[in-house]
């Protein structure tokens, strides 16, 4: 008799399931439509074994041959291979330093935009292009340390900008100095190869005195093993606390006690993935941060979605803060699908020459 | 069905032998007689020339009285749901602990009533108390409101009765839980449990934006899914109590998800009674 109510009892079991995946379904029927899952974006989080190529290959012996001051060949064994660009970056940086590799960009899917983005309604393109400079094409990488900008490629066809006087120094450089009133540095262009804009002629000459190795070497702030993504650098907490001070001075203010600076990987061809490693100076108040910046993220995904932005909701979803390297350090990590990259760059196609024809009638006028 | 009306009924009974009836609605008079004196709605040729709850403004400036009697319905009906939900939780808490105290269980597994019945009108018993207690206080609040601003309007009474469908939900947790541990504290517990789970329920999306993508994200989105929307029940009890548009479908699906959610316990609470030994 006990046997036969027990097993009789598992049909209320049984019931039981079902009723509650039932009232699951009825109720998801009242919710509003889900949202579409994020798309898959492929993060730069470590260097592929073409990255690694393009690391060795541009890994140089500096300077080819120093001259002493008789004109002869000094001999010394020949100094550690190393990428020229980098090589440039101070052992102190104060706001940061980044590096675009723009002919990888500029030659992917979003590059033709991107690059239409960036130079609509650029009138100097045109005698660049006249003097057969394509940027497109003679352009490699371009880098920001602090306040220099460093530009590699071919640039034998570069012009210089008109009314400059341009002088040799040293055997592979030359110096070109704008004529007054612009708003260019002096420039230095080493071996046809890279082109470095300092705030004023000395530190041009010390850049190019750096490349020619007239000085003792120093130890760049970081080296070619970050070398990887499209754009790739080091950002000092003074930068990204700018970078956050008008949104969130409190997080403004943690980010300059507890870090000490965040190494960014991005990804730009495709879809746009970004990756940011926090290094932290105080572990305990690091953490205090991780938190700080993915509730900033949660709260910011949820007041898109309650204002219904779709969209924007969308795009957060794909932004996370990843536990870290057990020093206290953490990841962040953000990525802008193909589609809405695209919209966004021609907006900003359009922009850009809405503003160029604003400026030619206000010229024409 | 007969004998599952008796076992309700006894419930009433043994209810009403232990005052419970008189504590019941001697509670809700009391909240209706303090809501009474204090609150004060100057009506004027259809407008609401003041407002007052305890001392305090209701309205800034003059409005019309029906959407000022909207307004204070669709803040009492959220009132009463919480409130009412909160306190017939802890209220009810022993009914169920009660029928499996030990000489009584034995005593009615001896009558000729099957377990199932005995456990469904236990509920039924329960239900029809809350009802009546529910009743009493939306009707004392019409009669309220509507001496004070001449308007009379039976919606609060439509949109107690969403009210009750979510307590049923909320009972019937409460006495599944009962048949795994007999304890008026722990049923009671489950209960307000439920009740904030049932409202984490209803934003169940907006919850999960909240965390970050990945598998905790998915199971607590999944796991939310059986559970009543408690909380966008109380917007449906309070939009109809306000005579605010609704969506028929939405809220016969909210109401049918509850009930199915009822069924299901009370369907897992009789499928461990059937294991029990006495």
């Amino acid at each position: 008799m006990r046997a036969s109510s027990r097993r009789k009892g598992w049909w209320w079991l049984a019931g039981a399931a079902l009723l509650l995946l039932l009232g699951g379904w009825v109720m998801l029927g009242a919710e509003p439509p889900p949202r579409p899952p994020p798309p898959r974006i492929d993060l730069p989080t470590r260097m592929t074994s073409a990255e690694l190529g393009r690391v060795e290959a541009r890994r140089t012996y500096m300077p080819v041959a120093p001259l002493d001051d008789a004109g002869l060949v000094e001999v010394r064994p020949p100094p550690k291979a190393i990428d020229p660009v980098l090589s440039l970056i101070p052992e102190h940086l104060e706001r940061g330093a980044v590096v675009a590799e723009v002919n990888a960009i500029f030659n992917s899917e979003l590059g033709p935009l991107l690059f239409d983005c960036l130079t609509a309604g650029n009138t100097r393109l045109s005698s660049l292009a006249d003097a057969g400079f394509d940027p497109m094409v003679h352009v490699d990488r371009v880098a920001v340390l602090d306040d220099t900008i460093v530009m590699s490629g071919n640039l034998k066809t570069l012009p210089p900008p008109p009314g400059s006087v341009v002088a040799d120094y040293g055997p592979h450089a030359r110096l070109i100095e704008p004529p007054a009133g612009t708003r260019l540095g002096v420039m230095g262009v080493w071996n046809d190869q890279l082109l470095v804009i300092g705030e004023n002629a000395a530190e041009t000459k010390a850049l190019l005195d750096r490349l020619e190795r007239r000085e003792a070497p120093v130890k760049p702030a970081f080296d070619d093993s970050i070398a990887y993504g499209e754009v790739y650098g080091v950002l000092k907490p003074e930068l990204l606390g700018a970078m956050f001070g008008d949104v969130d001075p409190k997080l403004r203010d943690l980010m300059l006690e507890t870090t000490t600076g965040l190494t960014l990987h991005a990804d730009v061809g495709h879809d746009l993935g970004l990756v940011g490693d926090v290094s932290a100076k105080d572990p305990a108040k690091a953490d205090e941060l991780r938190r700080a910046l993915g509730s900033f993220i949660s709260l910011a995904r949820l007041q898109a979605q309650q204002r219904g932005k779709t969209e924007e909701a969308n795009l957060l979803d794909l932004a996370r803060v990843r536990s870290g390297d057990g020093a206290g350090g953490f990841r962040l990590e953000a990525g802008v699908p193909n589609e809405v990259m695209k919209s966004m760059l021609a907006s900003c196609v359009t922009r850009g020459k809405e503003r160029a024809a604003r400026r030619a009638d206000a010229g024409a006028e | 069905m007969r004998q599952l009306v008796r076992v309700a009924v006894d419930l009433l009974l043994e209810a009403a032998r232990r005052r419970w009836f008189l504590a019941l609605f001697g509670g809700i008079t009391l909240v209706l007689l303090v809501l009474g004196f204090s609150l004060e709605l100057d009506v004027v040729d259809g407008a609401l020339a003041g407002s007052k709850l305890f001392g305090a403004l209701l309205f800034d400036d003059v409005v019309s009285a029906s959407r000022a009697l909207s307004g204070v319905s669709l803040a009492v009906a959220y009132v009463a749901f919480y409130g009412g939900a909160f306190f017939l939780a802890v209220a009810c808490s022993d009914f169920a602990p009660e029928l499996l105290s030990p000489g009584r269980i034995e005593h009615l597994l001896s009558l000729p009533i099957a377990r199932w019945q005995l456990l469904f009108g236990t509920y039924l018993g329960v239900l029809t108390l809350t009802a009546a207690g529910i009743l009493y206080g939306a009707a004392g609040l019409t009669v309220l409101l509507g001496v004070k601003t001449g308007l009379w309007s039976h919606t609060l009474l439509l949109g107690s009765s969403v009210g009750l469908v979510g307590f049923a939900a909320l009972y019937a947790v409460m006495v599944c839980v009962t048949f795994f541990v007999r304890s008026a504290a722990v049923s009671g517990a489950v209960g307000l449990s439920t009740l904030v789970l049932g409202v984490l329920a209803s934003f169940r999306e907006t919850l999960t934006a909240l965390m970050e993508p990945g598998l905790a994200r998915t199971l607590t989105g999944w796991a939310l899914v059986p559970l009543p929307r408690l909380g966008s029940l109380a917007t449906v009890s309070a939009r109809i109590a306000a005579e605010q548009p609704l969506e028929g479908e939405v809220v016969s699906r909210l109401v049918a998800g509850c009930g199915l959610f009822s069924v299901a316990m009370l369907a897992l609470a009789a499928w461990r009674f059937e294991r029990m030994d006495f």
